[in-house]
């Protein structure tokens, strides 16, 4: 018989999300439970019809910290499990803001480990990490993607964005913090136990690295982001962004065509909007670099302004239509 | 000739003497013919140039067997004149007599050669084709001048020492200390380096070092346990490469540069601590040979940075940061670098390769 005064195995900042695969062919999200100072908000799933008018649950999840961020010393662990041909949205309300630590050895952490099995997607793109004056903080997240093994099984698929901002620039901050570390990994295991590192990508900015001032480092960059796509689910997203990153204007190089248009032909749609958005991102300073590495796209952007980088992004996921598409306009909220 | 190591001045180890007497020739400002010869006799006398800056030089005419009061005596002749300059310490060239420079000096057991080669700018490597993002960083930021053209470099010299340090040089490091796990290191980079150019770059350096290495470094492995076990793994490593099919994940073997160079430096029998100083100083070496090329600086300006206390200082600090730093930690430290060099391929023209 169990003790029903069992001690409590509760951790502060421990946090599970599990989207099952329950009868009939339906995605249930089974658990999603959380200890303070992180919250959990799951809204009702929503339902996309993408081809042939096959319906795909999606599953929200949106992660909060009470505060709206952490403070020093807060740890946040959280596990997501995803079942086969199960999909997730993550969201956050807000930027993830960092609270000054005390001194340099308070460390504020963030854990995520995300295990994707076959056909199952996960789609995060939430706010920039927003990091105080004299803040330390460390985020890991871990992607575990289970191989398909069976016929019909396809890979899993992820989309996970990263990005951080300098701070708080109306208080003059600007890259101030004591240390800020970011860190990604795409893990492919395989059913018996052996998994492979595909994909690392890991920041770390730290104020003692150097005796140069971390705002010099960044250039004149107050936003950094990573993209991580991968999976036949973002597969043509990736394309995108490759051919997108094939065609940008040439530095340096002298604009002939930007003269007079022959006007013999109409341009098509899709280069209107490239030389739309080719013009924005010139005005917004914005730089970005697209590469495919080891079966996953990794865009890297930057912008001297934070509303220029979510801008950029917002249009290109938007006029790729990927993401609207089989996870509903409302993936793409922290974007607005 | 004679047995040299029965004749070594106390406290020089048999495998550093070589690389002592290289550091100390260049620190008491003796120049010595180091290169290419199996045994050199040090004649007596020598002229030395002693001099109070050089804080260590007492240190190193002691380990030379110099006399205690001798360089007693070359201190007080080194001290600052009252009458003259008074802050301006004298620099006197003396005639020194001491046992050691009678002495033979084994250059065989000694790894002065290796480094030498490795350092070569003659070495087929192909390093200076790459600008390590600098071409693109100069295209990126127009400076109004050639001072701030100047400025600029000098920042991102500092910059890109930093960001190999902290993501290239534990692999070097790792590689060196276990030389069995280079199949991993070599995924475990290529998983690490999410940019296109810097990957191009890492892997045409790392097959021309293979390539070195099977048709002439081979022969040079020194023959000791640890160091033909660095030489085996090289072999068969470039032999892997040629011949392995994709794994259970459709991964292959990649050549990239940094943990191949570790292994090699540990065959040749390099130190730890000079592989990582020659893999950053090979570094600021290409860069700055690019800022040449690409007209930021003069040939003899680039010089300066080189041989500068500065450039020697950071590249120590990088060594001193990341000399414990796990493969796993390795991050990239300058965000900026990887847009830059990711950007390279954008560029109207180029004259590098990265």
């Amino acid at each position: 018989m169990s003790n029903p005064f069992q001690a409590s195995t509760s951790e502060p900042g421990r946090g599970t999300i599990h989207v099952s695969l329950l009868l009939p062919n339906t995605a249930r999200l089974t658990k999603a439970s959380y200890q303070y100072p992180l919250k959990l908000v799951s809204p009702a799933p929503t339902k996309v019809f993408n081809h042939e008018d096959h319906q795909t649950i999606i599953h929200t999840v949106y992660l909060l910290t009470y505060g709206g961020g952490l403070v020093a010393g807060d740890a946040i662990d959280l596990d997501v499990i995803l079942e086969r041909t199960t999909r997730l949205v993550l969201l956050t309300q807000g930027s993830t803001k960092l609270f000054k630590a005390p001194n340099r050895d308070t460390l504020s952490k963030q854990r995520m480990s995300v295990s994707l099995a076959p056909g199952s997607a996960l789609c995060y793109l939430p706010d920039p990490v927003q990091p105080f004056e004299n803040s330390c903080f460390e985020q890991r997240q871990i992607y575990n993607l289970t191989v398909p093994t069976g016929d019909g099984q396809e890979w899993p698929s992820l989309c996970a964005l990263d990005w951080v901002s300098n701070g708080r620039p109306a208080n003059g901050e600007n890259w101030s913090f004591f240390r800020y570390g970011s860190r990604n990994e795409v893990y492919l295991s395989v059913p018996e136990g052996t998994r492979r590192l595909v994909l690392r990508d890991n920041v770390l900015l730290d104020q003692n690295d150097s005796d140069v001032q971390l705002s010099n480092r960044m250039a004149s960059l107050s936003v950094f982001g990573t993209l991580i796509l991968r999976g036949p689910c973002f597969h043509t997203l990736g394309e995108f962004f490759m051919d997108e990153f094939k065609v940008l204007p040439r530095i340096g190089g002298r604009k002939w065509d930007s003269g007079s248009e022959d006007g013999d032909q109409e341009p098509e749609p899709r280069e209107v909007r490239r030389a739309l958005r080719q013009r924005q991102e010139s005005t917004d300073g914005l730089l970005w670099s697209a590469a495919s590495v080891r079966g996953s796209v990794v865009v890297k952007f930057g912008s001297p302004g934070l509303e220029g980088g979510r801008r950029w992004l917002r249009n290109m996921l938007v006029e790729e239509g990927t993401i609207a598409r089989e996870f509903g306009e409302s993936a793409l909220l922290c974007l607005r | 000739m004679p047995n040299v190591r029965d004749n070594l001045p106390i406290g020089a180890k048999e495998s550093r003497l070589g690389l002592s007497m290289a550091y100390a020739c260049q620190g008491i400002g003796l120049s010595l013919d180091l290169c290419l010869a199996d045994f050199r006799v040090v004649l007596n006398p020598v002229p030395i140039i002693f001099s109070p800056h050089l804080e260590n030089s007492s240190w190193l005419l002691a380990s030379f067997g110099v006399d205690e009061d001798v360089v007693a005596k070359l201190r007080v002749l080194a001290r600052p004149r009252m009458n003259g300059t008074p802050t301006q310490p004298r620099t006197r060239r003396l005639l020194i007599h001491g046992p050691l420079y009678r002495q033979v000096i084994d250059m065989n057991s000694s790894p002065i050669h290796a480094l030498l080669l490795l350092s070569d700018s003659a070495l087929p490597l192909g390093s200076f084709a790459f600008s390590s993002g600098l071409e693109s960083f100069l295209a990126h930021n127009r400076h109004a001048n050639s001072n701030a053209r100047l400025q600029a470099f000098d920042a991102f010299l500092g910059q890109s020492l930093l960001n190999v340090g902290s993501t290239a040089l534990p692999y070097v490091l790792d590689a060196y200390r276990n030389p069995n796990g280079l199949v991993e290191l070599d995924s475990d980079f290529d998983a690490s380096t999410p940019c296109t150019v810097a990957r191009r770059a890492s892997i045409t350096q790392g097959r021309a070092l293979l390539t070195i290495w099977e048709r002439s470094l081979w022969s040079s492995v020194v023959d000791t346990e640890l160091c033909s076990i660095a030489g085996k793994q090289m072999t068969e490593f470039a032999y892997a490469i040629k011949t392995a099919k994709p794994d259970a994940f459709g991964l292959q073997l990649n050549g990239h540069f940094p943990p191949l160079f570790g292994v090699v430096c540990l065959a040749l029998g390099l130190s730890a601590e000079d592989a990582a100083y020659l893999f950053l100083l090979n570094h600021a070496k290409a860069v700055l040979s690019a800022a040449v090329r690409a007209s930021v600086m003069g040939p003899y300006q680039s010089q300066t940075v080189l041989a500068s206390a500065d450039l020697r200082k950071s590249i120590q600090v990088c060594i001193a940061r990341e000399t414990d730093t796990k493969i796993s930690d390795t991050a990239v430290t300058v965000p900026a670098m990887d847009l830059w060099m990711g950007r390279h391929e954008l560029l109207y023209s180029r004259i590098f390769n990265s």
